[in-house]
Formats: C-alpha cells, sequence, structure tokens
C-alpha cells in the first residue's frame, strides 16, 4: 500500500512535469519572437518578459523540489532575478531607442546650436 | 534543513553574485559600445541553441525523477533517470563544443568583438558548472551508488543537493540563452 510521503512524491512529480510543458510553450514562444517584422523596445521587453517568464518556472520546478518550506529563500532569489531583469529590460531599450537622450522624456539642448549663436526655437 | 543542504544554499547564494555581476556586465558593455552585434552579425545558431535549451531543461526533469525514484525506494528507476541526466548533461557538452568548434574555426575569437569576449566569457563559466555537475552525477551514479546500501537517507539526500546544483545551472541557461542568442 502506498504511504502518504510515497503519494505525495508522485503528486510532487505530476505538477513538476506540467511545468515543464509550460516551460516548453515559454522557450518556444520566445524563440518565435525572434522573428517577428519588428526591432525596438517593445521586441526586447517581449523577449526579456518570456525570459524571465521562463527564470521563474524554473524557480518553480526548486519549490516543487524542496521537501520543506524555504520560500523567503526563493522570494529572494526571485527578486534578485527580478531586479536584474528589469534593470537590463531598461538599459536595453533605451540603447535601442532611436533617440536614446529622449527614452526618459528629457529634453536635450544642443550646446553646439547655442554657441553658435543661432536660435533654434 | 541538514548541514549539506544550507552549505549547497550558501553556495548557490555566491553564485548568484557572480552571474549576476557577469550578466550586468553584459548590460553594460551592450549599452555602451558603439557598434554592437545584433542578430545575424552575432553568428549564433539558434537551432542549436534552442535544442541544447530542450536538453537542459528535460535534464532538469530527469535529476528530479532520479531523486524522487530514492524516496520512493526504486533505486532501479533511481539508475536510469540519474544515467539519464548525465547523458543529456553530455550531450549538451557536445552540442557546446560543436559551436565553440565553428567558432573558432571561422576565427571569432573573444578578441574579435566585445561581444564574443562577453559570449565565451558567460558560456564557458555556465559549462564549467555543467562539467562540475555532471562529475558529481557520475560519483553518485558509480562509485558512490554503494552509500544506498549502508546510509540510504544521506545519499538521497547527497542526490537531492546534486539536484539543487543541476537545477541552478538550468535556471542560468534559461536567462543566458534569450539574452545572448535571441536579444
Amino acid at each position: 500500500m502506498e504511504t502518504s510521503s510515497a503519494a505525495d512524491i508522485r503528486k510532487m512529480v505530476q505538477s513538476h512535469l506540467k511545468l515543464f510543458w509550460v516551460l516548453l510553450v515559454v522557450v518556444g514562444a520566445n524563440v518565435l519572437a525572434t522573428f517577428l517584422p519588428f526591432e525596438g523596445p517593445l521586441k526586447i521587453g517581449l523577449q526579456l518578459g518570456l525570459a524571465v517568464a521562463g527564470g521563474t518556472l524554473v524557480l518553480l520546478f526548486y519549490m516543487h523540489f524542496l521537501s520543506e518550506t524555504m520560500s523567503t529563500y526563493m522570494l529572494l532569489f526571485c527578486t534578485f532575478f527580478l531586479f536584474a531583469a528589469m534593470m537590463a529590460l531598461i538599459l536595453v531599450a533605451r540603447s535601442s531607442h532611436p533617440d536614446e537622450t529622449k527614452f526618459f522624456m528629457h529634453e536635450v539642448h544642443a550646446p553646439a546650436a547655442h554657441a553658435g549663436g543661432h536660435d533654434v526655437h | 534543513m541538514y548541514n549539506a543542504k544550507l552549505g549547497m544554499w550558501l553556495f548557490l547564494a555566491s553564485e548568484v553574485m557572480l552571474f549576476g555581476a557577469l550578466f550586468s556586465s553584459y548590460i553594460l558593455l551592450r549599452v555602451g559600445h558603439p557598434n554592437w552585434l545584433y542578430g545575424a552579425d552575432k553568428h549564433l545558431s539558434i537551432p542549436m541553441g534552442t535544442f541544447n535549451t530542450l536538453v537542459l531543461i528535460s535534464s532538469g526533469i530527469t535529476i528530479m525523477l532520479a531523486w524522487a525514484s530514492l524516496k520512493l525506494k526504486d533505486f532501479g528507476k533511481y539508475k536510469l533517470w540519474m544515467g539519464l541526466t548525465i547523458a543529456l548533461g553530455i550531450l549538451f557538452m557536445g552540442v557546446k563544443s560543436m559551436e565553440y568548434a565553428a567558432k573558432f574555426q571561422h576565427g571569432y575569437l573573444p578578441s574579435t568583438h566585445t561581444f564574443f569576449a562577453i559570449y565565451f566569457a558567460l558560456t564557458a563559466l555556465h559549462a564549467l558548472h555543467i562539467v562540475g555537475g555532471i562529475i558529481v552525477n557520475i560519483y553518485l551514479w558509480g562509485p558512490g551508488a554503494g552509500m544506498w546500501e549502508t546510509d540510504p537517507e544521506r545519499y538521497t539526500n547527497r542526490v537531492e543537493v546534486s539536484g539543487l546544483f543541476w537545477h541552478f545551472v538550468d535556471l542560468v541557461w534559461m536567462f543566458l540563452f534569450p539574452v545572448l542568442y535571441l536579444l
């Protein structure tokens, strides 16, 4: 007769396998997104978002793999990767913006225009 | 919480910082570079990278099944799943070395471009982790398996700790693949 802990293990295996299929879909979507017919911050944001989703799913693997409560550690891991991904998203999106200086809505005046005495207004 | 598991978590925390620093370096180098490589200019094979991603996440499943088999006292299945994990790890390294060989053949070295410098640094460090994981798994599968007879609980814990490490390697690749190959 199957013990309750054996049943728990089997249940864990089943949910792990479900996550595996979701992870495959996320990775596949990210690969397909590479071939979208446009470039720019939106595409980069989409792909980074899918990358973070994939990483989060692997972290959920961890949660299933563990037989005891490790939520705090997991939360710290997730938070670290979330911040890293958000930083990457902003920096990479900014770098690929057609006018990098205006990405954060800053109004930048060209010094040469003022120095040369030409009124650009 | 046993000592080995706590030790592994502390080790993984330091690993997060190591890879985090390298990822940050990648971002800063990419943002600051006047002529960064995009798309086909990177000369990376997306099909090969995708295949390797599938191989690695599959190995994450097999090592979990190996551990679960031990929990269910099925040593035969454990040997099968752990053997498969080792095989998948070796397959990953095989594909990776083919990619490296192609790069070297075409003259793409770390000195060629900043992109290749960070590509080789990140993937080589990741590959070193894979090799380390494979060695430990081979030990647990082969000579170390005798402990199952003498101290099964401790042996199961060793496999679990190895699985934690292997999942981390999996996790790092989940970020490396899109960042290097797709973006």
